[in-house]
């Protein structure tokens, strides 16, 4: 009961804060000329869960052959490997944004802003979804396979109760980190003008000019969909794991 | 190596397949929809505005279909570049700068660029709504803010004066709010509806710098397509032309908002 009172309190103090900054600015706060846009909010909030899923999924499958890459014979998958991360993580994800979409999309013949957009965050979180596998199986060691082998486990039983486990355990936390942190770079497709959150706040400022309102909504809306997320993830990680 | 042969194979596969180019008989129209009433969104995010209804106009004038493609205002030179829109009709002013990169349309528009001051600032140097252009520029140590890539920056910025660069129109409305800077410099209706959201720490000067012309933008070297927009620009003018009809339509909306109809814009 303490721990939860103790928490009460911090999200109290935080609440406090908020609630000073958002008296010192306009004097008469009122997020109620954003009502007639709901819908379009609405559609946005959509569209950055959507483009998180999308990129969360699409650097989860292009991240695993990366990492089959990286441990594979072929030296020069090993070279492309590590050539593309650095080149990834030395690239901010605007800067990135803006590349793919202005750049190499045209390149390629295609002006899908949207579509570049989507591939952009993907490969953006590309390598960081490759470290994830490789700490993630390089925590099973060679003794635990034998022993599965040694008492004929089935392959569903060796994922099921030996592997998954532990992976799981050790995948999770960096996956909730990289998924938020998609989450977060997703509002840098506004600069494609993209109707995702921050755009859609954009849009909704330009005509009603409650610029301050405005940021506050979208700092709330921001949180409303990471926190839960970040919550749900917990529950998943004390339930699966050991 | 051979699986070295079958990636590459695979890649240029990809390259040839992806590098044909949609050749259709569509207008792609560019503008950034964040600057109403001339380039906005109704409630379900479609294109609305007066710019809209010019770009529909010119796309029935040339009997093509119109696309309106949403672009931000910095990225909207970049597209014209990459080929990815043919036209922007984004209420852009014809500068010497932009002329260097792009081909201007002749004005179809002369927006009068006038000024947003913070109320103490204004207070301090004794500026009300009737002060000149020369009393802004005669004070010293004036802060500016304008938008990057827009006039509000380039226009100080041709008096030597400092300009603080603001991503979008939010953040340098705001700073001219909370007294981080003191002038911003916009076309009459994002300044009139800045100040209408800030009624007490802003003031509108009406007297304008300059009436900057503002004419559609195109590849440079796509004359075929600036003579035709120019014929257009010129039929604009008829009795029953375009700007009547658009008057007839925004004239409510501009005289609710500014107090200025659309001939405020169309006379330099």
């Amino acid at each position: 009961m303490r721990k939860t009172s103790a928490y009460a309190l911090a999200i109290l103090t935080v609440l406090a804060l908020i609630f000073f900054v958002v008296t010192q600015q306009a004097d008469d706060f009122s997020v109620a000329s954003f009502k007639p846009y709901q819908s379009l909010i609405a559609s946005a909030i959509g569209n950055t869960i959507l483009v998180s899923m999308v990129a969360l999924l699409g650097s989860l499958i292009l991240g695993f052959i990366f990492y089959l890459f990286s441990i594979s014979k072929v030296k020069y998958l090993n070279a492309i490997t590590d050539v593309f991360t650095e080149i990834i993580y030395g690239t901010p994800l605007l800067v990135l944004v803006v590349i793919t979409a202005f750049l190499i999309g045209p390149a390629f013949g295609t002006y899908n802003r949207n579509l570049m957009g989507y591939i952009a965050l993907i490969i953006y979180m590309t390598p960081y979804m490759k470290n994830v596998y490789q700490s993630g199986f390089s925590s099973i060691s060679r003794d635990q396979y034998m022993t599965m082998d040694l008492f004929g486990f089935t392959p569903y039983q060796r994922y099921r109760y030996i592997i998954i486990p532990q992976v799981v355990r050790i995948l999770m936390p960096p996956m909730m980190n990289n998924l938020s942190m998609i989450i977060k770079g997703s509002a840098l497709l506004n600069v494609l003008s993209y109707n995702e959150l921050y755009y859609a706040i954009r849009v909704a400022q330009s005509q009603t000019f409650r610029f301050v309102e405005g940021y506050v909504l979208m700092w709330i809306l921001y949180l409303m969909i990471t926190i839960p997320l970040s919550q749900a993830a917990k529950i998943i990680e004390r339930k699966w794991a050991l | 190596m051979k699986k070295v042969f079958t990636i590459f194979t695979l890649f240029i596969l990809i390259i040839l397949l992806s590098s044909c180019k949609p050749n259709d008989n569509v207008l792609r129209v560019g503008m950034d929809l964040k600057y109403p009433p001339f380039e906005t969104v109704d409630l379900s995010n479609n294109p609305e505005g007066i710019s809209v209804d010019i770009a529909y106009a010119l796309g029935e004038y040339l009997g093509r279909e119109v696309e309106i493609v949403n672009t931000d205002f910095g990225s909207i030179i970049p597209a014209i570049q990459s080929g990815e829109i043919d036209i922007a009709i984004a209420s852009m002013s014809i500068t010497e700068e932009r002329l260097e990169v792009v081909d201007f349309t002749n004005p179809y528009f002369y927006f009068k660029i006038i000024s947003l001051v913070n109320q103490d600032f204004a207070t301090e140097n004794g500026l009300t709504s009737d002060s000149t252009v020369d009393d802004l520029l005669a004070i010293d140590g004036a802060r500016f803010v304008g938008i990057a890539s827009q006039v509000s920056s380039s226009i100080p910025e041709s008096y030597g004066k400092n300009v603080i660069q603001a991503t979008d129109l939010g953040t340098a409305v705001e700073s001219v709010s909370q007294g981080t800077a003191d002038i911003l410099l916009m076309s009459a209706n994002p300044v009139v509806d800045g100040y209408k959201a800030n009624p007490t720490t802003t003031l509108v000067v009406w007297d304008s710098f300059v009436a900057s012309p503002i004419g559609m933008a195109v590849k440079k070297g796509n004359s075929e397509l600036v003579n035709q927009a120019n014929q257009f620009i010129e039929s604009l003018n008829q009795t029953g032309g375009l700007y009547e009809i658009l008057a007839n339509k925004w004239n409510p909306i501009l005289l609710e908002n500014l107090g200025k109809g659309l001939d405020f814009y169309i006379n330099a």
